[in-house]
C-alpha cells in the first residue's frame, strides 16, 4: 500500500495567485475544502493521530488575516506566505485553535484545519472532538519530549531491514547493478570510436592499453581507473 | 499486490522466452518469498575478484556463484550469491541483437525479452521500478539467460545442475548442446537460445560455481583445478 502524503495546492501556491480576487480564492478555498475532505476520507486515522502526536501546539503563529472574512464557515485564517517561505520547523503542524468558536449544539460540528509539513488536512468535528484533539496533540509534544529520540527510527529501522530481507535481495540487486554499470560502460567506450577498426569489446586486458579511452571519459585519477577496472 | 500476478499475456510472453516450465517455477517461486526463509542470506561474499579472475580473457560468457544455505522450514536450496556476465555480443553494442544461430532478432523479440524482465523484476521485488527496464533495451540471449538465472534456485537434493553437484561433491563439466541442455534442466529453453554448448558446476566451498559459453571447451586434467585456484586461491 503506498504511503503517498497529499499534497493539496490549497491556495494556488504553485502559480502566481496575485492577481486573483479575495473572492475568488474564496469560491477555491471551498472546492478545495471538498476535495480536501474526500482525500481526507481515505486517510488512515493513525497516521493522521501519529502527525498530531508528533506535532507542537506550541508553534501557535498568530497571523494577520490576509483578507478572507469566512466568519460562516468559522474555519482558521492562513498566513500567505508564499511558496519560497516555508516554515523553518518542517515536523510541526501548526495550530490554531478556534477563537470565536459558538457553537450552541454540542453535536454540531465546525471545520479544523491542521497544516502540517505543507499539507493541508480539514476534519469537520464537533466541540468535544476538537477538544480531544486538542489534548491529545499536547500530550503527544510532552510524550515526544520525554521519549527516547530512538524510538520512532528503530520503527522506521526495523521497517527497512524487514523490507531489506524481503523485497530487497542484497545479492542480486548488486549482481544486477554491476550488470548495468557495465554495460554503460561498454555503451560510453564504443560510442566514441565507432570508425575505428576495433570496436568490440574484447575484455578489460584491452581497456588497460587504452589510456586515450580514460582520457574520453573524463577520468583524472588512477583510483579512478582502478575502481573502474576492479 | 498487481505484480505477482500474472496476466495471460504477460505469462504468454514469458512462456515464449523462457518456456513453459521455467515460467511456471517462477510465478510460483515469486509468490512463495523463499528469501525470507533462509537461515544465512548471501551478504557480503566478497567474491567478486576471484569471479572476475575466472572470466577475464577466457571464453567463459557467465560464471554465476550459487550460494548454498539452509531453510528455516528444512532443507537446503541454492540462490542467487553473485555472477559476472561476459557477452561480445551483448550490451547493445552491435547494432540490434543478434541470436545464436546469426539472424538479426526483430524488434519484437527485444521488446518481449524487455517486458519479461520487467515483470520479473517487479514480481520479486514487489514494485515497479520503472528505471530499471529502461537500461534494457538490447538484451542479448546470453544475458536474458544471466539475468532470469538470478531468479532461480535450486534445492540441494535435486538432480540436475547446480543442487546435484552441491550434494555429491563433484563436478560437472558438459561440453556438447546436447548434454548441456540436460543440465540446464529448467533453464534450457533460455540455454538453447543462448547458444551455450558448454556448462561446469563445480561445488565449493559454500556453493556452487557455474560456467558457461558459447564455445565448447574440452575438460582437460586440471581444468577443474586451475578454476579452484582462480577463485580461492587453493
Amino acid at each position: 500500500m503506498s504511503r503517498a502524503t497529499v499534497e493539496l495546492d490549497f491556495f494556488g501556491m504553485s502559480k502566481e495567485n496575485s492577481s486573483s480576487s479575495s473572492k475568488s480564492k474564496f469560491l477555491n478555498r471551498q472546492r478545495s475544502f471538498r476535495d480536501i475532505q474526500s482525500a481526507i476520507s481515505k486517510m488512515n486515522p493513525e497516521l493522521l493521530k501519529s502527525v498530531i502526536a508528533s506535532g507542537s501546539a506550541a508553534s501557535n503563529k498568530s497571523t494577520p488575516d490576509n483578507g478572507n472574512q469566512m466568519s460562516s464557515n468559522k474555519s482558521f485564517s492562513v498566513p500567505s506566505t508564499p511558496k519560497q517561505e516555508l516554515p523553518p520547523f518542517p515536523a510541526l503542524p501548526v495550530y490554531f485553535p478556534l477563537p470565536r468558536l459558538n457553537l450552541e449544539n454540542p453535536l454540531e460540528t465546525a471545520p479544523l484545519t491542521i497544516f502540517y509539513n505543507g499539507t493541508v488536512a480539514v476534519f469537520d468535528v464537533p466541540r468535544d472532538k476538537a477538544e480531544n484533539i486538542l489534548k491529545l496533540a499536547e500530550k503527544g509534544i510532552s510524550k515526544t519530549v520525554v521519549e527516547p529520540v530512538a524510538d520512532p527510527r528503530t520503527d522506521h529501522q526495523q521497517k527497512l531491514l524487514e523490507s531489506l530481507d524481503g523485497d530487497l535481495p542484497i545479492a542480486r540487486r548488486k549482481s544486477l547493478q554491476r550488470f548495468l554499470e557495465k554495460r554503460k560502460e561498454r555503451l560510453a567506450l564504443e560510442t566514441p570510436y565507432a570508425s575505428t577498426p576495433n570496436t568490440r569489446f574484447q575484455g578489460r586486458k584491452t581497456m588497460k592499453n587504452h589510456y586515450s579511452f580514460w582520457a574520453g571519459l573524463g577520468l583524472a585519477s588512477k583510483d579512478e581507473k582502478d575502481s573502474l577496472l576492479n | 499486490m498487481g505484480e505477482k500476478f500474472w496476466v495471460k499475456e504477460e505469462k504468454g510472453m514469458a512462456e515464449s522466452v523462457l518456456g513453459v516450465e521455467a515460467c511456471e517455477f517462477l510465478i510460483t517461486s515469486a509468490s512463495k518469498n523463499l528469501l525470507n526463509d533462509l537461515v544465512s542470506p548471501p551478504v557480503n561474499l566478497g567474491v567478486q575478484q576471484g569471479l572476475g579472475k575466472i572470466v577475464e580473457g577466457s571464453h567463459w560468457n557467465y560464471v554465476i556463484f550459487w550460494y548454498a544455505s539452509g531453510l528455516k522450514s528444512g532443507g537446503s536450496v541454492l540462490v542467487w550469491g553473485d555472477g559476472i556476465c561476459q557477452d561480445p555480443k551483448g550490451g547493445g553494442v552491435v547494432h540490434g541483437s543478434t541470436s545464436a544461430d546469426g539472424e538479426l532478432e526483430g524488434v519484437e523479440k527485444r521488446k518481449v525479452k524487455k517486458c519479461v524482465l520487467r515483470k520479473l523484476h517487479a514480481c520479486f521485488n514487489g514494485s515497479d521500478d520503472g528505471s530499471f527496464a529502461a537500461s534494457l533495451d538490447e538484451v542479448s540471449d546470453v544475458e536474458m539467460f544471466y539475468l532470469t538465472s538470478m531468479y532461480f534456485t535450486f534445492r540441494c537434493d535435486s538432480a540436475y545442475g547446480p543442487g546435484e553437484a552441491f550434494k555429491s561433491g563433484r563436478p560437472t563439466w558438459a561440453s556438447s548442446m546436447a548434454s548441456c541442455l540436460d543440465h540446464y534442466h529448467l533453464r534450457s529453453v533460455l540455454a538453447r537460445s543462448a547458444g551455450f554448448q558448454t556448462v561446469v558446476f563445480l561445488p565449493v566451498k559454500s556453493g556452487v560455481l557455474e560456467l558457461g559459453s558459447v564455445k565448447s571447451i574440452p575438460e582437460e586434467h586440471d581444468s577443474v583445478e586451475k578454476l579452484k585456484r582462480s577463485v580461492w586461491g587453493f
